[in-house]
């Protein structure tokens, strides 16, 4: 009983195998091939280095943009490519005297309104190659609440703002990504040169299993068997099976594993090449400048911030922000008051969304910390907590917990809950096309 | 999330492609943005086209094959291969034209949307010349 089940399990261990092995019904011959060479590939690893989703090579662990047209290295600037528009709705209060003022403001990049102003579509590929610089620009205006005994005003303050990206690794154009693309450029080359070898020496060896042509007959008989689509979709899957009938000692099929195993290194060459720089790409260091005013009417209290700011990605789903700015604020009829400020964030992307699933886009907590100091002013000290939320494609909902160690301008003391929406039209316009 | 295949006119496997009476195949690329990335390649040729042999990046990439008897090669498997590095969206369109340049048939039309940069993918045929 013992030696039938062994046998059994075995027999079932095999046409397992076998059946891993064959097409599915929706594969021609390509597919089925690069499925199979993914398969032997990962099978060296530990872990997948790519998805065998049949045409699909996929990263497991890479972060995407499910937004049309653009991807996600495309995405990773510290704001916005194009546009985007942020509205704190609501302060969630601890007490119900401690309010915090409402703002609303609109980012654009410079590169955003040149396309608009030539009726450019944003990617348009000479556009974007074209026009890198204005990427590095944004613009920010908006309006925010005053309030009489800290603004010494009750009009709205206009906001202005202006942030120059001097060094981004992330753009595509960068001297870093346009290298990373020609090394791509000659693996994916081997990669595709060897497919076409590969479909064409599996293709013949199949034909001769199954039609044993001579050389007088052969190319006649060998067009007719392509023109039939026995290597297509979905005629692909019945030819293996008849081929695998017809190579009763195995030796075909031996030389088809072989030939695959082969293919299998060129296509790990390029995949693994692909993940390393992805990754690099998308974690580069960006460096930049921002200048911002609040402006005020009347006796209004103006302020004005210079900031430096670095971005670095930690990991695929890590990021790390680190800024210091020098913030003034004009006082009308006091004193001025000068501070130095250091700030830094730690962005985590908790959930990668996608455009069919419930959550359109990823979901991203963030700690941040800030510490302030300056003339005339007692030291300030805050934390903040934050999760966004995204609706659908170009619309996400932060929500805030933050702490301060004592109240500032637009800030209450001890702690807060604060929901705000943010609007990036361009990726609504995006979706709706 | 890997990237979605449509295929308006779905593979054949094959292009039979009357080379004597001088039909040719054009292939039309076109592409999303910003930054385009593939390769075309034959099991005979090697390396027929790619994306480094235009001037300059480009929305739509056409270029033509067996034109030239230098290229006319029977059973050849061409592969085109398209990477999403920084293009999440590709069209891909195959069709047999006279020796004028006049569309015959469309051979193939397979859109990919949603590609991701670690991704790529292709699409391959066999070419059977009369």
């Amino acid at each position: 009983m013992k030696h039938h089940t062994k046998i059994s399990v075995v027999a079932l261990l095999a046409c397992a195998s076998l059946r891993a092995q064959a097409p599915t019904a929706s594969e021609d011959i390509h597919a089925w091939l690069m499925r199979r060479a993914a398969a032997i590939l990962n099978g060296r690893y530990d872990q997948p280095v790519i998805l065998e989703n049949g045409r699909g090579f996929a990263n497991q662990n890479e972060s995407t943009s499910s937004e049309g047209g653009s991807t996600s290295l495309v995405d990773q600037s510290s704001t916005s490519d194009f546009a985007s528009l942020a509205l704190n709705l609501a302060g969630l209060r601890q007490s119900e005297t401690a309010t915090a003022p409402k703002s609303g403001s609109v980012t654009v990049t410079a590169y955003s309104i040149l396309a608009a102003a030539k009726g450019k579509r944003l990617l348009d590929p000479l556009f974007y190659q074209q026009n890198t610089g204005w990427r590095r620009v944004s613009f920010t205006i908006g309006t925010e609440e005053s309030k009489l005994d800290e603004h010494l005003t009750d009009k709205p303050a206009t906001n202005l703002g202006m942030k120059f990206v001097f060094k981004n690794d992330r753009d595509v154009y960068s001297g870093k990504a346009l290298t990373a693309m020609n090394e791509l450029r000659a693996t994916f080359g081997s990669v595709i040169v060897g497919q076409a070898s590969l479909s064409d020496r599996i293709q013949r060896i199949v034909f001769e299993t199954l039609q044993r042509p001579t050389s007088a007959d052969y190319d006649k008989l060998y067009a007719a068997f392509i023109v039939s689509k026995a290597f297509a979709n979905p005629g692909w899957a019945a030819t293996w099976t008849a081929f695998v009938g017809a190579d009763t000692n195995g030796r075909a099929r031996d030389e088809i594993e072989t030939l695959l195993s082969n293919f299998s290194r060129p296509l790990e060459r390029h995949t693994v090449l692909l993940r390393e720089k992805v990754h690099e790409l998308q974690q580069a260091p960006q460096w930049a400048i921002a200048l911002s005013s609040k402006q005020r009417e009347e006796n209004g209290v103006d302020e004005y911030r210079a900031e430096l700011i670095f971005d670095k990605g930690l990991s695929t789903r890590a990021n790390w922000s680190l800024n210091g700015s020098f913030d003034f604020r004009d006082f009308q009829t006091t004193r001025d008051t000068r501070a130095g400020r250091l700030a830094t964030e730690f962005q985590f992307r908790l959930y990668e969304g996608s455009s069919t699933g419930l959550m359109p886009g990823s979901v991203v907590l963030s700690g941040s910390g800030e510490h302030k100091a300056g003339n005339g002013m007692k030291p300030i000290t805050r934390g903040q907590a934050k999760l966004v939320i995204p609706i659908m494609s170009g619309v996400s909902v932060p929500l805030a917990w933050s702490y301060a160690s004592r109240a500032d301008v637009n800030v209450l003391p001890g702690s807060q809950l604060r929901l705000s929406i943010v609007i990036d039209p361009v990726r609504l316009a995006l979706r709706s096309q | 999330m890997p990237f979605t295949t449509t295929p308006h006119i779905p593979n054949p496997g094959f292009a039979q492609v009357a080379v004597s009476a001088g039909e040719f195949l054009v292939f039309v690329l076109d592409a999303g943005g910003p930054v385009p990335n593939f390769t075309q390649a034959g099991s005979v040729s090697g390396i027929i086209m790619n994306e480094s042999r235009f001037p300059g990046v480009q929305a739509r990439y056409v270029w033509n094959y067996l034109r030239s008897s230098t290229d006319q090669h029977n059973f050849e498997v061409i592969v085109t291969g398209v990477q999403f590095l920084a293009n999440a969206d590709y069209r891909l369109r195959i069709a047999k034209s006279d020796g004028s340049g006049t569309t015959l048939t469309d051979v193939m039309d397979i859109e990919w949307t949603g590609g991701s940069p670690s991704e790529f993918t292709s699409e391959g045929f066999t070419v059977v010349l009369r």
